[in-house]
């Protein structure tokens, strides 16, 4: 049984409800796509969490789909709302990433589990054991790949864009400092995803949790009004 | 929209665009890494 995966699961979707809640406040679909990319992420801690007390096949397929694959892509696609302005491209782009979801979907519900299953122990994170259980074919390595390109590059390139443009005007400090906070927590997991690559997987777990809890701040940060602001900036 | 100009401490100031300039190095970093595994220098993803 591994703990912080509990950790990380109760922060996310703790920061879930916040994200929706102002969603519900502020109606920008910005709000809505991290909603959604929030809940994948906390969806992988949860497979990580009942992967820590048993194996299931299914919750080893819901981890890799959503922690693998989705999680960044739909996080970066609320920065793609946020920044992008110009109309019809954030929805399209939005179409494109739920019809590639889609299909990163089936390949996985579809993908054989090896007979390695037989040998899982609970004991060890499974960022060090799915290579060997999960059958990956080529183009389900290649949309993880894209897909993380896709999210991290938008996501923390987002951020750190925004911070730069509040500190070259000078204005909106909370928000600058709430940027580089999401950019800093995208990118920890972001960073574990290559140390796991490099054979560091035990990393991966810890990297979750401090990503989840510096992003949340983050997102605190940003989205509270100081008492000197007249009104509210478009990026929030 | 109307917007309040910041009042950051000096020492925070000069520290923002040391800390963006390391993120942004550290997503490239992870950006390069994932490179490498595309054309198998290191395993892949």
């Amino acid at each position: 049984m591994h703990y912080i995966p509990v950790l990380s699961t109760l922060v996310t979707f703790a920061f879930a409800s916040a994200v929706f809640r102002r969603y519900l406040l502020r109606r920008g679909p910005h709000l809505l796509m991290w909603t959604i990319g929030l809940l994948w992420y906390g969806l992988g801690t949860l497979a990580e969490v009942i992967l820590g007390l048993t194996f299931s096949g299914l919750v080893l397929k819901l981890w890799y789909l959503s922690g693998a694959m989705l999680t960044a892509a739909w996080l970066g696609q609320g920065t793609v709302h946020l920044l992008i302005r110009r109309r019809g491209v954030a929805w399209t782009l939005t179409g494109i990433l739920t019809a590639v979801s889609l299909l990163a979907a089936t390949l996985i519900l579809l993908a054989p589990l090896t007979p390695a299953a037989a040998s899982y122990s609970v004991t060890q994170a499974i960022s060090s054991q799915y290579k060997g259980i999960l059958t990956r074919g080529g183009l389900t390595i290649a949309l993880t790949i894209l897909l993380n390109l896709y999210g991290t590059i938008m996501l923390v390139g987002g951020a750190i864009y925004s911070a730069y443009i509040f500190w070259r005007k000078r204005v909106l400090f909370n928000r600058m400092i709430g940027n580089v906070l999401i950019a800093a927590g995208a990118l920890a997991p972001a960073m574990a995803g290559s140390f796991v690559k490099l054979g560091l997987a035990d990393v991966l777990y810890l990297s979750e949790l401090v990503g989840v809890i510096l992003m949340y701040v983050g997102f605190l940060q940003a989205t509270t009004v100081p008492a000197t602001a007249t009104a509210p900036a478009a990026a929030d | 929209m109307k917007s309040k100009r910041s009042n950051p401490p000096v020492w925070l100031q000069r520290l923002i665009p040391v800390l963006l300039v390391l993120l942004l190095m550290a997503l490239l970093a992870t950006l390069v890494l994932v490179g490498l595994s595309v054309v198998g220098l290191i395993p892949g993803a």
